[in-house]
């Protein structure tokens, strides 16, 4: 018994975050900063900053497979072997798929982190607000349920995390696409310049403005700015980009009041039926299968979108027994994603005589202007383009004619300006695409998996005709030859976007957490990761999480402090 | 400038201190994760033919010019490593088949072998089945990759991302430290590498 609860104290926090990606390094910084001794558990493998990004200073010539993956690979990570973002460069930090599987009634491509600071290593770094807008939109429309904050709820916390991430950017000042704490923004290329100046004098109500970006233009809190390697996505040896290892965990560590353990898979959440309480967390350690339970006040769950609803899903009591806090019946519905890989492209013979240097890890953004204002649609919602110029490289050898000397001399020199615009649509929140439990497929740990139904449907399909026409609308006014239309089909997942499935809500019944994240049923549980979203929105998500991460902390602690939690 | 000097350069340009341990880490924590191709390697899969003229077909498409070619830039190895671990089987089979069929096709046209042939005529049967290639990738858009442009998509990667290729054919500068997004072009201005 004494050694029970000597056991059990060694095991007490005041809180515990559940995984360290862009979430859940925001939870852990500030719960560490506000005093809080915290555990923070990650079910992936160490990775320290710079240390450990062993690829990121390599040559091309420096890799065997100079960026691909191997058949033995695609054996192993059947599902996110069928996109790029999993490569040579980076193939350690993902979730190797065949100890994890899953089940696909429908396609369904989920990209896993299986390292500390998670995706945040590998994320696209793209960073904008959500407006009013897009919290709106549910109630005025009927669809789903309303978000139960505005923008003037979350507006003060943008800001407080961009001041600390570092947001390059230009104000624009569009009430749908509001403006932050900018950083200088990174230049437009020429045909970039060209192309916005025409389409900002002909189509009013569009703007082509040059992406916000969470890398660095100028240095911020000892992390020295972007060197335009381009390289992001093997981890920055300068911290030039916002991830947790560069930005909030050394935040959290600096406090002495942090204990991160790696390898650690959370399996469940304790809920002791006597005290009515949720306690803690039962957690596996990924390398010797051994189970031990962890004990705090507060427990946070950022382990990405649905591995957070999964962990809920696999936490039933007597209380909750169609998992944790699921009185509503919404737990693994409303599963969205952004859809995309639809646009057009082309190319011009101007600038000729003018090039580039440097690799800028960085687009241009076109912010939504369908359905806003007077313009209407035979869809709701809208989209935005992300977007970029450049010359032609040796690349364009693959597909042209030719080979020999004269083809070697000719590909050795600049090829045209081209120019894409692809699109990132609004997913609706349909009750019917969802997850669910399978207890019949097991992973490498004995847990069960989950199993994915979800579809874009009619709304999306109409809104990606937009996306692809407005595209090659807006080059051919600014004067581009060989306009192309292209659409290569959009599965969920695929944009890397996973949203819903716990949404927030004004009403415990249709709703699984409330304005500040806090699970109706379980005041003392809160969700700050994508499973959270109530809509989608069209723009990239991830500063939305971490500005509810601040505000869900803060309301926490102080919630912790009048003992009401 | 070499790696090491890069970082230095960079860190004091930024007026970021970049500690030593952190230094070396850059320069030297390597790790053994990632290995390079081996010197000289051979697909198991290849008979001695069939390796041989991989190599011959590459420094075709890249040969030597002002700057070395493809043999040179080790693109043989590299295609044997990527036709040997990166591709699916009926796709390692129709690559060599397509070399036996390409021996066959020279043996046909000129009675000896691919490799006996002459350097006129190997062209002509690679600008052959570059125009076979052509026609059926009009008629049959979604059709595996014919062998041909099988050969010349890992010849031209593995020569652009060797070191040969990206630093004597094009302009490499691994850490460019800046943007600058139009300037006009020096004369004899190379395609970026990356």
């Amino acid at each position: 018994m004494n050694l029970n609860l000597k056991a059990q104290a060694q095991n007490t926090y005041d809180a515990i975050v559940i995984g360290s990606g862009v979430s859940g390094g925001w939870a852990a910084k500030e719960l560490t900063e506000k005093g809080l001794k915290t555990l923070m558990l990650e079910r992936g493998h160490k990775l320290e900053h710079v240390k450990d990004y062993t690829s990121a200073m390599k040559d091309p010539w420096e890799f065997k497979y100079r960026g691909r993956i191997t058949q033995k690979q695609r054996e192993s990570h059947p599902y996110i072997s069928r996109d790029y973002p999993y490569n040579e460069y980076n193939e350690s930090y993902w979730i190797k798929d065949i100890d994890s599987p899953y089940t696909e009634k429908k396609r369904f491509d989920w990209f896993r982190g299986n390292i500390v600071g998670g995706k945040s290593i590998m994320w696209g770094r793209q960073s904008y607000r959500l407006s009013d807008i897009d919290f709106e939109a549910n109630l005025k429309e009927g669809i789903a349920t309303d978000w139960p904050i505005r923008y003037k709820d979350i507006a003060p916390w943008y800001d407080y995390v961009e001041k600390y991430v570092g947001i390059s950017g230009q104000a624009e000042g569009l009430p749908q696409l509001p403006d932050g704490q900018f950083l200088p923004p990174m230049e437009f290329n020429c045909i970039e310049k060209s192309v916005k100046k025409v389409v900002e004098g002909k189509f009013p109500g569009r703007k082509i403005t040059m992406g916000r970006v969470a890398n660095l233009t100028k240095p911020l809190n000892g992390r020295a700015s972007c060197q335009y390697r381009n390289l992001c996505s093997r981890g920055c040896p300068y911290g030039a980009y916002f991830s947790t290892q560069s930005s909030t965990l050394p935040a959290a560590v600096k406090t002495g009041n942090l204990t991160l353990r790696p390898d650690s898979i959370v399996n469940s959440l304790i809920y002791d039926e006597k005290k009515g309480k949720t306690t803690g967390v039962r957690v596996i350690d990924s390398n010797t299968g051994q189970m031990t339970e962890y004990y705090a006040k507060i427990i946070f769950v950022n382990a990405s979108a649905l591995s957070s609803t999964w962990i809920l899903m696999n936490s039933t009591s007597n209380r909750f027994p169609n998992g944790f806090g699921n009185a509503s019946g919404q737990l693994g519905h409303n599963l969205m994603d952004h859809h995309f890989r639809t646009g057009a492209s082309g190319e011009t013979d101007d600038f000729a005589d003018q090039y580039y240097f440097g690799r800028r890890a960085n687009g241009i953004y076109v912010p939504r202007y369908r359905n806003i204002g007077n313009d209407k649609r035979d869809y709701v919602r809208g989209f935005g383009y992300q977007g970029s110029g450049s010359r032609d490289g040796w690349q364009r050898a693959v597909a042209e004619m030719g080979f020999g000397a004269d083809f070697k001399e000719a590909m050795t020199k600049p090829g045209k300006w081209k120019m894409g615009l692809g699109g990132f649509g609004e997913c609706l929140p349909y009750y019917e695409n969802k997850i669910t439990l399978n207890k019949d497929v097991k992973d490498k740990w004995g847990q069960p998996t989950l199993t994915f139904d979800a579809e874009f449907k009619e709304n999306e399909m109409k809104m990606r005709k937009d996306m692809a026409n407005d595209a090659a609308e807006m080059l051919e006014a600014a004067g581009l030859k060989n306009v192309k239309t292209y659409d290569a089909g959009s599965y969920p997942g695929l944009a890397i976007h996973e949203m819903g499935t716990a949404r927030m809500g004004r009403d415990p019944k249709t709703s699984v957490l409330n304005a500040f994240n806090q699970v109706h049923e379980a005041p003392n549980v809160f969700v700050t990761d994508g499973a959270c979203m109530t809509s989608a929105s069209c723009v990239n998500p991830s500063l939305t999480y971490m500005a509810l991460t601040a505000r869900a902390v803060d309301h926490a602690v102080k919630e912790l402090k009048k003992n009401n939690i | 400038m070499d790696r090491r000097e890069a970082i230095f350069k960079v860190a004091t340009l930024m007026g970021v201190t970049l500690s030593a341990p952190l230094i070396s880490g850059l320069v030297y924590g390597q790790g053994n994760t990632l290995l390079a191709i081996p010197d000289g390697y051979i697909s198991p899969l290849a008979n001695d033919n069939q390796q041989k003229m991989i190599a011959e077909i590459a420094e075709l498409i890249i040969p030597t010019t002002k700057t070395p070619g493809a043999k040179a830039a080790k693109v043989p190895e590299f295609i044997n490593v990527l036709i040997t671990d990166c591709y699916p089987e009926q796709d390692q089979k129709r690559f060599f088949s397509g070399l036996d069929n390409l021996d066959e096709a020279a043996k046909k046209a000129y009675g000896k072998g691919f490799l006996a042939a002459t350097k006129a005529q190997q062209t002509e049967l690679l600008k052959k089945a570059e125009a076979d290639t052509r026609a059926l990738r009009a008629k049959q858009p979604s059709a595996p990759a014919p062998f041909f442009q099988m050969i010349k998509e890992m010849t031209v990667t593995g020569y652009f991302t060797s070191e040969i290729g990206a630093t004597k054919a094009l302009n490499y500068i691994a850490v460019p430290g800046a943007y600058r997004p139009c300037e006009p072009m020096k004369p004899g201005q190379k395609t970026w590498a990356t």
